[in-house]
């Protein structure tokens, strides 16, 4: 409830504060710090993803948890209860699947970190490429 | 007898004083300048103080009298590109300032001739702006005083202080940053992975850090890898491949625009293979940040 009320207020608009099909970026807080023996087990699997492309995007996640989890999501749903970081979107109800900053932040994600960058460096990218500023 | 004569006009010109080349004056001249964003605010006046004077009207202000906000040469508001005074569109230029002290309102003006003497306050209809604010009443200030209290990303606050008069004139700035948003196909040869070096503090050449130039928002942002990472945003100009490097804050913002030291980037085939900074003069032309595409 607590959490449903936050993204309201930080979005203005209750049918898009859950990610959605619209593009829409929040700014919540800082980074998560990633949970000590965080695993990909709850990622979503070509048994759930049915879209190649998207489901290509599941994999590269699937690879890197440990990294994907200490990055704070800026579609709206890192206020939601249950939503870690940017790994969550991944897990569960897989919501990833229809959210496009939620694919584009896990894109620049894997690609940076294959490149060495640090997850600070990742982090500060993440916030440049997805903030609302 | 020659001799004696050289020698008196000699001790003379030893114990006489010089000639004054400047003068002391009942109102002092000063000078104040603020940047903000690249738009320079100058102002140049003359500070008479209060001296035992009515603070009040009829003292040292006259009611509906042309009067420079000062002493002596009038007062002098110049910038070096256009701004929003009190909302009113003033151009780059320099400017004579005058004001007709009212009953509870002010009416300020600019003229544009700037070398005029107190004195030989303009007509009111060959201002080039004028507009009313309403004085508020404040501490008291024995010596005329312009200042900077407030000073924003767009603008700033330039105040009017003597006696018990404060008069506070907004002024807004032209963004260095245009708002138009770039396109894909705009940024396509910029975009990428790159390695960027700089001279540190001590002027020695950094190792080698990771950038990465991407576009978000319809901006050209450059991130930096490492402990220090950060984030810049590459200020488009008039001039093709040529860019103002941008700092942002925390929160995306723009916090400081490095105007004097542009980026550009060499392209090839339509793809851009390095960028450095431009030099700060003639004397120090020696960029102060490059890169090199790495992908």
């Amino acid at each position: 409830m607590f959490g449903s009320a936050t993204a309201v207020l930080l979005t203005g608009r209750p049918g898009l504060a859950f990610c959605s099909h619209v593009p829409r970026r929040v700014l919540v807080g800082p980074h998560p710090d990633p949970r000590p023996g965080i695993d990909a087990s709850k990622v979503l699997t070509a048994k759930e993803v049915h879209d190649p492309d998207v489901l290509a995007i599941f994999d590269k996640v699937r690879e890197i948890p440990e990294v994907v989890d200490g990055i704070r999501c800026h579609c709206g749903c890192a206020a939601w209860d249950g939503f870690y970081s940017l790994l969550s979107c991944y897990e569960g109800g897989g919501m990833a699947q229809a959210c496009l900053i939620c694919q584009g932040q896990a894109k620049l994600v894997y690609k940076l970190h294959r490149d060495g960058w640090s997850l600070n460096g990742i982090r500060v990218s993440v916030d440049a490429a997805f903030s609302e500023s | 007898m020659i001799s004696r004569s050289l020698c008196v006009f000699a001790l003379a010109a030893v114990l006489l004083p010089a000639p004054l080349h400047a003068q002391v004056r009942a109102s002092e001249a000063a000078t104040l300048s603020q940047t903000v964003d690249g738009t320079v605010i100058t102002v140049a006046y003359s500070r008479p103080q209060m001296r035992g004077r009515n603070p009040g009207v009829g003292g040292v202000f006259h009611h509906e009298h042309m009067w420079t906000l000062g002493a002596n040469w009038a007062t002098t508001l110049e910038v070096n590109r256009p701004i929003r005074l009190n909302g009113n569109p003033v151009e780059a230029g320099k400017y004579s300032v005058w004001a007709e002290p009212g009953e509870t309102s002010w009416t300020m003006h600019l003229h544009p001739d700037p070398r005029l003497f107190h004195t030989m306050g303009p007509k009111a209809e060959t201002m080039t702006v004028s507009f009313d604010v309403t004085p508020t009443k404040g501490e008291f200030v024995e010596v005329l005083s312009f200042d900077f209290p407030e000073v924003l990303q767009t603008g700033a606050t330039l105040r009017f202080r003597w006696a018990e008069v404060t008069i506070p004139l907004m002024i807004e700035v032209e963004p260095t940053r245009t708002g138009i948003a770039l396109s894909e196909d705009q940024v396509a040869p910029y975009v990428g992975s790159w390695n960027v070096q700089f001279m540190n503090e001590t002027n020695q050449v950094s190792p080698e850090i990771k950038m990465e130039i991407l576009l978000a928002n319809g901006s050209l942002r450059a991130i930096m890898d490492g402990p220090q990472a950060m984030a810049m945003e590459f200020v488009a100009t008039d001039e093709p491949h040529k860019f103002l490097p941008a700092f942002l804050g925390e929160d995306g913002k723009v916090l400081d625009v490095e105007a004097a030291t542009p980026v550009v980037f060499e392209v090839v085939n339509g793809k851009a293979v390095s960028w450095k900074t431009l030099g700060l003069s003639a004397e120090y032309d020696e960029p102060w940040m490059w890169g090199t595409r790495r992908k």
